[in-house]
């Protein structure tokens, strides 16, 4: 099993014809009027509410369980909680319903102590017991155990009503993070419903900040929750949810302040919406994993350091960032590390995320000159036994921003003395070329958690080269890796787990198993006009982005803003 | 009669045929609907091939029927009324998702199409009458202007200008979000107010379409003996612009309206993308890009059924306005 919050896809929305159609006319629409005037009505409300584009995808259907596939925005994180929040930026975690947690020795054996005085928003006591229920039922329903726990679980119990007891069959500490952010339910009001995953719950009663006020196909419209265990931090009374079809009528909602906070892509977002109040308009893009060009090691020529090595060094991550990405994604750093987690680095990097340097073409044909490939009449390097250096590299025909991305390693590439050609497929077809190791390069983002280990994981185990979920897709299969990566796992002590990390990022920059190139992100926009007290690069405290994906950093979000003065 | 009951049998024929269509194509299209949900299902956290196996079950993929007996199924669920359950909007019905929606999809698109047609029409009469003069020909060339801007920019440029710089008009939603959907006289003031702006760009980007249409045809009918004889006879203009060259010229414009009355049904996915008006069309559009068979196959029914509907309708209307039609003559002759 694969863990980790996974932008498997680009992260960028893929589109079709019809709504790139419009995009392109909305950008020409855009420049064309970058010299009128803009008259956007500033209206700032009486009430202290906070409008959000939670959603870009049409109108609402009622689906109010946390453990549906498609639950709506704003259950998760702000009417139902978890036990701990798990900072997904910097790793850090902070008690929510419990007030912390214990491994045994043997790491068996997880507690949980249960925060107490906390209330439903129906006015019940909230209690341990509501713990082991939403635990045992997720056991009982599988299509709500989405993470996976009861592959491990071995029993969920409490002995008294502020712990729970958790035990399990193997030892896993990486499989705390996903029970921490489980979303606790009442039992009181739970037991009777049967599946989860179907039940609608047009009611939700949970212990978060907010509770829901009215539902409409066309809004979700969240109040303050009185009898909320930090009722005094909430400064927002209300949050509203319209729904909207396009980020380009975001961007426009964004830009006129009818909306104070979101999570799109567009990419006019700098000159149609940061350019036009720079003092109050603000983008935070969250870099949460790298997008790699990842070689089949299968491949002779590929299974060769230098080979790889002269690929990473021709690369010119600046120009991509720049023209494929629309300058939000900066380019990798060799180790597979975002910025912020620099704790993880193994010590020879002194503390600085080291960097791939600018493109060089000559560095990389003296890497292949060095290992003995020479370059034939056609300016294309091959081995000596002619082997050229000529690979396909697949990727999603409708990823637009992944295919000017190589096609930019394609003039890279081609200065340097390697031939690439782009193979376009299918999504399903990338996908599944992907997990079947067929492909020469192949570019993918990655998964991820709360650190590192969760995108290193899946992507060097080696017990993750086959199957029909493979998702070690380079083949990298080495004894050091893997001995790694078990130390991290069977071990609940952070600083055994960090040192584990810091030699799997050695290995990652010294042997490049697979090739980063961007950091990719989370989309987070937001204006200061009606709310301050944001996420910042400074103080990242939660992922900003206001969708569902992050669902428990918008407790956090909303629990830190205060309105404008 | 005879003849309608040949076509009442004709149009059954016709929707098996489009719901035999509707449900195999999807299905014979490459990609897989649990690969897009276990897309969707990642982006909110890891992925569990246990729980994706328990709700494929729930929606039903989990099948191992071959296609012709699911097709089968498919038939005896639509006969009984049942549409299924939505993949992309679960636990919701295919029917609840319709029901929800087409509302909006039905008003905006109707009163548009309504106002298009019958303004379009009137003025090609107009033009064809006073054809060749200053008016018919300026009118023509304006008209061909607008035939020939591509909606979505028409669209764009409104919401632009008219909506977001001047402020005139709202550039997003149905209605201001903050009311509460019902029968006040604020909602539906905020409704009308906000389908301005949609129902404006649709019909001036389709308005143009019924005025040529109707002017090409009217003239080649005023050229007709029976306009000459009903001149001769010293009939009023207005008698003959319209109880004679009009009524003559105005089928082709009908069967025209029929068929846009009928794929009203279907919403319109670019209106809904570019004004965020809420609609049946990105229902579609979504349901499509989450190959959710089900919604799908329930929105491509409904408009089946309208068009081939309205096709009935005008077959009645023909036998009232073409007398050819109704003796059962061929209607060229």
């Amino acid at each position: 099993m694969t863990r980790g919050f996974s932008p498997l896809a680009s992260p960028w929305p893929s589109r079709t014809a019809a709504s790139a159609l419009v995009a392109l006319f909305m950008i020409a629409a855009l420049v064309v009027s970058a010299c009128a005037s803009s008259s956007a009505n500033n209206g700032k409300s009486g009430t202290k509410t906070l409008t959000a584009l939670g959603f870009v995808g049409g109108s609402y259907t009622q689906d109010m369980s946390p453990f549906s596939p498609n639950v709506n925005v704003g259950v998760d994180g702000l009417v139902y909680e978890n036990l701990e929040f798990v900072n997904g930026v910097t790793g850090k975690e902070t008690p929510v319903l419990a007030t912390g947690h214990q491994f045994s020795s043997d790491n068996k054996t997880l507690t949980f102590n249960i925060r107490q005085n906390v209330k439903w928003s129906d006015g019940q006591a909230f209690s341990a017991n509501d713990v082991v229920f939403t635990f045992n039922m997720i056991k009982q329903y599988p299509g709500a155990d989405g993470s996976g726990l009861w592959q491990h679980l071995a029993s969920v119990a409490s002995n008294d009503p502020n712990t729970v007891v958790m035990t399990f069959k193997d030892v896993d500490p990486p499989l705390l993070p996903f029970i921490e952010q489980t979303y606790i339910v009442p039992q009181h009001l739970w037991s009777s419903v049967g599946d989860p995953t179907k039940f609608t719950n047009t009611s939700p009663v949970g212990t978060g900040p907010m509770k829901l006020k009215s539902f409409t196909a066309q809004q979700i419209t969240y109040v303050k929750n009185p009898t909320f265990w930090q009722a005094d931090q909430v400064k927002v009374d209300q949050i509203n949810y319209p729904a909207v079809n396009s980020n380009d009528t975001a961007l426009l909602q964004l830009s006129s302040h009818q909306a104070d906070w979101a999570g799109i892509f567009n990419s006019a977002l700098n000159a149609q919406f940061v350019q036009k109040d720079p003092a109050h308009n603000h983008i935070y893009m969250v870099p949460v994993v790298p997008v790699q060009i990842v070689p089949n090691l299968k491949n002779p020529l590929l299974a060769q350091l230098p080979v790889r090595q002269a690929i990473s060094a021709a690369l010119d991550r600046q120009q991509m960032s720049a023209s494929g990405e629309a300058g939000l994604e900066q380019a990798a750093s060799p180790t597979g590390l975002m910025p912020g987690q620099e704790a993880y680095l193994d010590p020879k990097f002194s503390g600085k995320l080291p960097d791939f340097g600018a493109a060089d073409a000559n560095k990389a044909a003296s890497i292949l000159q060095g290992a003995g490939f020479k370059k034939g009449s056609d300016g294309i390097f091959a081995d000596a036994q002619g082997h050229k250096l000529s690979f396909k590299a697949t990727v999603p025909g409708d990823f637009n921003d992944y295919v000017q991305d190589l096609q930019i390693a394609q003039q890279n590439l081609k200065a340097a003395g390697i031939d690439l050609q782009l193979n376009k497929v299918s999504d399903d077809g990338w996908r599944s070329d992907r997990s079947g190791h067929n492909f020469d390069l192949i570019m993918t983002g990655g998964f991820f958690g709360p650190t590192p280990y969760y995108y290193l994981e899946p992507l060097l185990n080696s017990t993750h080269i086959s199957g029909a979920n493979a998702t070690n897709w380079a083949g990298w299969n080495d004894k050091a890796t893997d001995k790694l990566l078990a130390q991290y796992a069977g071990s609940s002590d952070p600083n055994v787990q960090k040192q584990a990390i810091q030699g799997v990022t050695a290995i990652m920059a010294d042997q490049l198993p697979v090739i980063p190139v961007l950091d990719a992100i989370q989309f987070f926009e937001y204006t200061t006009t009606n709310w301050t007290g944001w996420p910042t690069p400074d103080n990242p405290y939660a992922i900003g982005s206001a969708y569902p994906l992050a669902a428990g950093d918008n407790e956090q979000v909303i629990l830190h803003l205060t309105p404008a003065s | 009669m005879r003849r309608l009951i040949r076509r009442l049998g004709l149009y059954l024929l016709a929707v098996w045929a489009a719901i035999t269509v509707n449900f195999f194509l999807p299905r014979l299209a490459p990609g897989d609907p649990v690969a897009a949900l276990q897309q969707r299902l990642q982006q909110r956290g890891s992925f569990n091939p246990a729980s994706l196996d328990a709700l494929r079950a729930e929606f039903g993929l989990n099948t191992n029927d071959p296609l012709w007996l699911q097709y089968l199924k498919y038939l005896n669920n639509l006969i009984h009324g049942n549409l299924g359950v939505s993949i992309t909007r679960f636990p919701a019905s295919v029917g609840d998702v319709i029901g929800q929606d087409i509302k909006w999809t039905l008003v905006l698109l109707s009163v548009s199409v309504l106002l298009s047609f019958s303004l379009g029409t009137l003025v090609g009469i107009f033009m064809a009458w006073n054809r060749g003069t200053a008016f018919d020909t300026a009118l023509s060339s304006l008209m061909m202007f607008f035939y020939s801007i591509l909606y979505p920019w028409l669209a764009i440029v409104a919401v632009y200008f008219l909506g977001f710089n001047l402020g005139w008009f709202p550039f997003a939603f149905g209605y201001d979000t903050s009311l509460t959907p019902g029968w006040s006289a604020e909602f539906i003031a905020s409704a009308a107010y906000h389908a301005i702006l949609p129902a404006l760009t649709l019909i001036v980007s389709t308005i143009a379409g019924w005025m040529l249409t109707m002017r090409n045809s009217m003239v080649t009918t005023l050229s007709e003996d029976y306009v000459l004889l009903a001149r001769a006879k010293g009939l009023s203009s207005r008698r003959v612009m319209f109880a004679y060259a009009a009524r003559n010229a105005i089928l082709p414009s009908v069967t025209g309206f029929a068929i846009a009355l009928g794929t009203v049904v279907g919403g319109q996915l670019l209106v809904e993308i570019v004004f965020s008006y809420p609609g049946i069309g990105f229902d579609l559009f979504q349901a499509i890009q989450g190959q959710d068979y089900a919604l799908a196959d329930g929105i491509l029914l409904l408009v089946i059924v309208a068009t081939v509907f309205m096709n009935l309708i005008v077959d009645l209307l023909y036998t009232i306005l073409d007398p050819r039609v109704r003796e059962g003559r061929s209607v060229s002759a």
